[in-house]
């Protein structure tokens, strides 16, 4: 149990390793070798997330270690399903050593927590799993579309200067980049709308005077603000392009640092 | 036995110099019977293409009567004398001969370096050379390998990757913008031949949308029936400007045709998706202050020749790989072509020891009276066991040779062991079929 998640890190590490080798190097030798390695360690990751929530009888979300193990499986998951059909190999040079740090303050960090009793209830209620899944995957799309993003800026700006080094002919094109952020956007914000609602059902439903101020609360409904702004601003006011890259960027940099402060002073993720 | 490469290319020789020598594809079946007598070339193929004509030949005899040979070829065939084109012709033989025709068919002898058309052209003599029956085993194992080879390094190394013309450079760029073409319109203003050329670049990669916008209409209605295209009245440009995704501008002008307010504005209507904006007119006829607006990318001329620069800079680096897996490349052929060598060698010396022993059993037979089935059996046994153990230490040290990578097969040595066991010559005997020639 104890080595499932370190294991998971190594697989991911020789499987990113190998990847940027093959990127870099234009080699293609072997390359489903990267993704049988990766595929291992992700298997070794769920594993340890199911263990977690057998032993604890509940969703592995309450510790930072399963909240940050959580958070790294749902970026790989959501990258799979959406991404991996695409020609955009070189978005995981970018995704996986997110998940590599997450995985790593996993390991590192503690494993208990104590909780307030009035979260008994809550735990034992059968929607909460759904509402975690919804944020976990919203976290990861606005992820996605945050590296999606800095890939826009680096490549805009390489076109501006007009030299081209190995990052140029590495990216893909704007309009690639631009696809995958905003269709990463749209998505995470349906999600953290769902995962809103539920949360909204599940705090009424326990003790909503024990959630009055809580962090997680002000991180949710200020996550979502910021980036019903960016839609606001990409979709109906037409922001393209450079503007609305920066204004994704700043969205997800909020988004973290609330969750970062969230997490230290709130109840509960 | 040697592998022969003389020729010329466009480094050596001077085009008037090389279109003298060239040989069409329609001339091969004639003329690859005339250089490959089976004499002293026992196999042989005619690379010929506008930048170089080569002769890559296996030799029967001496490598310099070969080369004096493919020389009176040339002359004969061509009624160039020697001493016009002498000085312009090199000759690599069997190592260097190998390494140089991996390096042409890699590109890497190119006029421009990595330019893909010449691995078609090596496969096209080929065939040739197969059809008029010009090819052997050797040279079939060396182009297979050849052809390999080429592939590696275009798919290894980035050689090819980058574009080397201001056309293609533009494509490619364009590339880096918008994925997909399809659903892209491109804006001529002038209709020039470059433009014509870059439409052609454009239409081939599948652009969605082209508009022709030309001071002389008649010229853009000809281009816009040609390549399905829409004609705009050049009055009319300003209010079509904001249809465009990639804009290309090539016409003579005294002023700016583009101003920086047109652009401005028609980046307003089409909401800010980025404009790829291309101006190859000299002098320059698009506001260059067009490159500040956010989300707008103009390239002129010299971004344009600055970025084929940049890229025949990367394959001469890529290039410099390149060079690597064709030095492996190479060492791997020459020892598998060793083994190829010394095998027939290695038989050869068996069957005349085998022949000996046979020769002398059958001589002496009558005299031993009748032999039972049983005791022939084990005379011939004995015969065999004779053969290989005074055979063995021999042919050991040959597949040491054929493995090793110290230097190329010694021909020397190849002659001194023909001599030494008249390999060539017939002897009478009895010596049993060939079933076990190649147990070793």
């Amino acid at each position: 149990m104890s080595t499932l998640l370190p294991g998971a890190l190594i697989l991911y590490g020789l499987g990113l390793v190998y990847e940027a080798f093959l990127i870099l190097r234009r080699r293609r030798m072997l390359a489903a070798l990267a993704l049988g390695v990766i595929a291992l360690g992700f298997v070794a990751h769920t594993a340890w997330l199911v263990g977690v929530s057998f032993r604890s009888g509940r969703f592995p979300f309450l510790t930072t270690q399963e909240v940050f193990a959580s958070l790294a499986w749902a970026i790989i998951v959501y990258y799979f399903l959406l991404h991996a059909r695409r020609q955009t190999e070189v978005l995981r040079l970018f995704v996986f050593p997110l998940v590599l740090l997450f995985l790593m303050v996993a390991i590192v960090s503690s494993r208990t927590r104590p909780l307030p009793e009035q979260l008994e209830d809550l735990l034992r209620m059968p929607a909460l799993p759904l509402h975690v899944a919804f944020m976990m995957f919203a976290y990861a799309a606005f992820f996605l579309a945050f590296v999606a993003a800095t890939m826009y800026l680096v490549q805009e700006r390489e076109l501006k200067r007009k030299r081209f080094g190995a990052v140029f002919q590495l990216l893909p094109s704007l309009s690639t980049c631009e696809a995958l952020s905003s269709r990463s956007l749209v998505v995470g914000f349906l999600l953290l709308t769902l995962g809103i609602g539920t949360g909204v059902i599940l705090i009424r439903r326990s003790d909503p005077i024990f959630w009055r101020g809580d962090p997680i609360i002000i991180l949710a409904i200020l996550t979502w603000v910021v980036y019903l702004i960016v839609i606001h601003y990409r979709l109906m006011a037409g922001w393209r392009g450079r503007k609305a890259a920066i204004l994704l960027i700043l969205g997800f940099a909020v988004t973290a640092v609330t969750f970062l402060w969230a997490r230290l002073f709130g109840h509960i993720i | 036995m040697s592998i022969l490469l003389v020729g010329l290319n466009h480094k050596t020789a001077p085009v008037e110099l090389r279109e003298q020598l060239a040989f069409s594809e329609a001339e091969l079946p004639t003329v690859l019977p005339l250089l490959v007598d089976g004499d002293i070339l026992a196999e042989g193929l005619l690379i010929s293409t506008c930048n170089r004509v080569e002769v890559v030949a296996v030799t029967r005899s001496d490598v310099n009567r070969a080369v004096e040979s493919v020389k009176a070829f040339l002359s004969n065939y061509r009624r160039l004398p020697i001493t016009e084109y002498a000085h312009a012709l090199y000759r690599y033989v069997d190592r260097e001969a190998v390494r140089h025709l991996f390096r042409v068919a890699s590109g890497l002898d190119s006029l421009v370096v990595g330019e893909p058309q010449i691995l078609g052209q090596v496969k096209e003599a080929y065939a040739a050379a197969v059809r008029a029956g010009t090819v052997g085993p050797i040279l079939t194992r060396l182009l297979q390998r050849t052809l390999h080879v080429a592939k590696r390094v275009r798919t290894e190394t980035a050689i090819g990757a980058s574009a080397v013309s201001v056309s293609s450079a533009a494509v490619e760029l364009a590339k880096k913008i918008f994925e997909d073409f399809r659903n892209t319109t491109v804006m001529l203003i002038g209709a020039g031949e470059m433009a014509e050329l870059a439409v052609q670049h454009l239409v081939s990669d599948g652009v969605g949308q082209i508009l022709i916008c030309n001071r002389t209409p008649e010229r853009a209605r000809e281009l816009a029936v040609r390549f399905q295209a829409e004609a705009v009245p050049f009055e009319e440009m300003t209010q079509h400007l904001a249809r465009a995704d990639i804009l290309l501008c090539s016409v003579a002008a005294p002023e700016y045709v583009v101003r920086r307010d047109q652009i401005a504005q028609a980046m307003d209507v089409r909401r800010h998706r980025p404009l790829f904006l291309i101006d190859i007119s000299v002098p320059r006829t698009v506001d260059p202050q067009i490159q500040d607006l956010e989300n707008v990318f103009l390239y002129d001329i010299d971004d344009l020749n600055q970025v084929v620069r940049s890229n025949l800079e990367r394959r001469e680096r890529e290039a410099a790989r390149a060079e690597v897996i064709i030095d492996e490349a190479v060492t791997e052929f020459m020892k598998s072509l060793r083994s190829l060598e010394v095998g027939p060698l290695i038989a050869a010396f068996r069957h005349r020891l085998q022949d000996i022993a046979y020769g002398e059993f059958q001589r002496h037979r009558r005299r031993l009276g009748a032999l039972t089935p049983e005791q022939e059996k084990v005379i011939k046994h004995m015969l065999d066991s004779i053969v290989n153990k005074f055979a063995h230490p021999a042919i050991t040290k040959f597949h040491q040779i054929a493995r090793g990578d110290s230097s190329d097969l010694d021909p020397a040595l190849l002659a001194f062991w023909h001599e030494a066991f008249r390999l060539g010559e017939k002897v009478e005997s009895t010596r049993p079929p060939e079933k076990d020639s190649t147990e070793l």
